[in-house]
């Protein structure tokens, strides 16, 4: 048996509301090993967020339960840098709030803003920092806690186009020499492909597996934006587009 | 970004240009003050207004030295300044103490929903006269006013801005673990702080109000006692000197207020 690190076992899910019972999540089961890169794609609105919540505890599934072999560390859509905080500070919330030792912590993450290329803006406010670096920023400050498995939730959507392949090359690569486990939300499918070792693709609401991709690249170890490149890379998208069965005019 | 012993000619041009503007922004300030005096000196020596009814600058110059001499002048200011230091600070943090403690429960939030709202469209003077009955004829009352009239709109903007911290930053630390009181901490307090300064800009002005409106209704030292006890012995002097000392105190206290602003918000620029 490899080492698995996060299982997701048959996880349901249903929202109240005051309108309305939801069910967001019918059946969804899934694990991630130790050291892979899985990507979770889908229509809007068919929960993949929702799955990491839970996974993070933020909230509990109706039906279902999740293992998780370590920490987990989560990275959100927008930096959320606070402004009024250095970066340094910033990425020393984590060891706060969880009341690590924070001289051990600073020294920490002193390492990874230096090792990142921050090291000079270390005491600049994020304000002062483009769109990239903070995103950078808050990776730092997710990894600052050290995390065994990540969460990524649309991590790079805020960014522009350019910035964005060049966070997602970086991030990868900080990921991979940090030895970490990735779990990846995204609803652009060409990311998922460049960035994942598989890719589980949900069904409408409400959510069930459709199909697990395993990517196998004719040139394998490459960085996501050279995956772009690969014969195969065409393949895969045209085959989890057919699965997602994309409709713009009929809802 | 261009080093200081590096300036090109068009970067100082511009340099000079909005210094230059600064500079005479504040000359035109200037001199419509001055001429402002100058033509309400004029003006009444010329009798063109009576200055037994609008006073005029040397005859206000004159009450204040009488003032200054008899000393009285020290303890109206200072009763005034006192009362209203005291209900802006109490009313100020009294208020953020209760938006903190409505933020903590949502339910106490809503059941007082209504209640502020109704106190915050009562006009708090309609409550004088029973402050006067309950706290008595003097200072504890007009610092009540001042508290009361100042409370009420910090606990309802500073609850607002409490409860529009950005939902995702508060998820952050939720993934963090953080609890209830590590959100209010590293969060809440510090992403509502510009709108705590404006609640402190605002309630300046506000506990102004509440003190001399106290001062009109019952005391018996303090600036705007000056100004009703002038008024009513038809010294128009010494009513326009009070209103002229009480914009200098206001504007000083005011001017301390951002000042801690810009010391405070750093990262803001």
């Amino acid at each position: 048996m490899t080492d698995i690190k996060l299982a997701v076992e048959s996880v349901g899910m249903k929202f109240q509301t005051t309108e309305g019972e939801t069910e967001a999540i019918s059946d969804v089961s899934f694990s991630v090993q130790a050291g892979e890169f899985v990507s979770i794609v889908g229509p809007s609105g068919c929960g993949k967020s929702t799955i990491l919540n839970i996974i993070s505890n933020l909230t509990q599934p109706t039906t279902g339960e999740i293992k998780v072999n370590g920490k987990v560390g989560y990275m959100l859509q927008r930096d959320h840098l606070f402004e009024w905080r250095t970066i340094l500070k910033n990425c020393l919330i984590g060891p706060e709030i969880q009341g690590q030792d924070l001289k051990a912590a600073r020294e920490n993450v002193k390492r990874l803003l230096k090792t990142y290329g921050l090291e000079e803006f270390m005491h600049h406010y994020p304000g002062q920092l483009s769109g990239g670096m903070r995103q950078r920023a808050a990776l730092i400050r997710t990894l600052a806690i050290n995390p065994d498995i990540l969460l990524l939730d649309e991590a790079f959507s805020a960014l522009d186009y350019q910035t964005r392949l060049a966070v997602v090359d970086e991030v990868w690569s900080i990921l991979r020499k940090e030895n970490k486990t990735a779990l990846i939300v995204t609803h652009d499918i060409a990311e998922a492909i460049s960035i994942s070792d598989r890719i589980v693709v949900l069904s409408h609401r409400p959510a069930v597996v459709k199909n697990i991709y395993t990517i196998e690249f004719t040139h394998p170890g490459l960085t996501p934006l050279e995956n772009r490149e690969d014969e195969k890379f065409r393949y895969y998208f045209n085959a989890i587009w057919e699965e997602l069965d994309v409709h713009v005019t009929s809802e | 970004m261009s080093r200081v012993n590096n300036i090109s000619p068009e970067r100082k041009a511009y340099i000079k240009q909005i210094k230059q503007r600064k500079a005479s922004i504040h000359m035109v300030q200037i001199s419509i003050l001055i001429l402002f005096f100058v033509l309400w000196e004029t003006a009444a020596n010329l009798r063109w207004i009576d200055p037994f009814i609008t006073s005029q600058p040397t005859r206000m110059f004159k009450t204040l030295k009488v003032l200054h001499s008899s000393g009285s002048l020290y303890l109206h200011i200072g009763s005034t300044i006192w009362e209203t230091f005291i209900g802006f600070t109490v009313g100020t943090m009294g208020g953020i103490l209760i938006a903190i403690l409505l933020w903590w429960s949502n339910f106490l939030a809503k059941v007082s929903e209504p209640y502020l709202v109704v106190l915050n469209a009562l006009p708090k003077v309609a409550l004088g006269p029973i402050i006067i009955v309950w706290m008595g004829n003097g200072m504890p009352a007009i610092i009540t006013m001042a508290l009361l009239i100042s409370i009420i709109v910090t606990i309802i903007s500073m609850l607002n801005a409490f409860l529009n911290v950005d939902e995702d930053k508060i998820k952050l630390l939720k993934t963090l673990g953080a609890t209830k009181y590590q959100i209010l901490r590293k969060v809440i307090l510090p992403a509502s702080l510009p709108n705590m300064i404006s609640a402190l800009k605002v309630n300046v002005g506000l506990s102004w109000v509440g003190v001399i409106m106290g001062e009109f209704l019952v005391s018996k030292a303090g600036l705007g006692f000056l100004i009703v006890y002038g008024s009513q012995v038809f010294k128009l002097d010494i009513v326009m000197t009070s209103v002229i000392i009480l914009a200098i105190a206001a504007a000083i206290m005011y001017v301390g207020v951002s000042y801690f602003e810009k010391k405070i918000l750093k990262w803001q620029q």
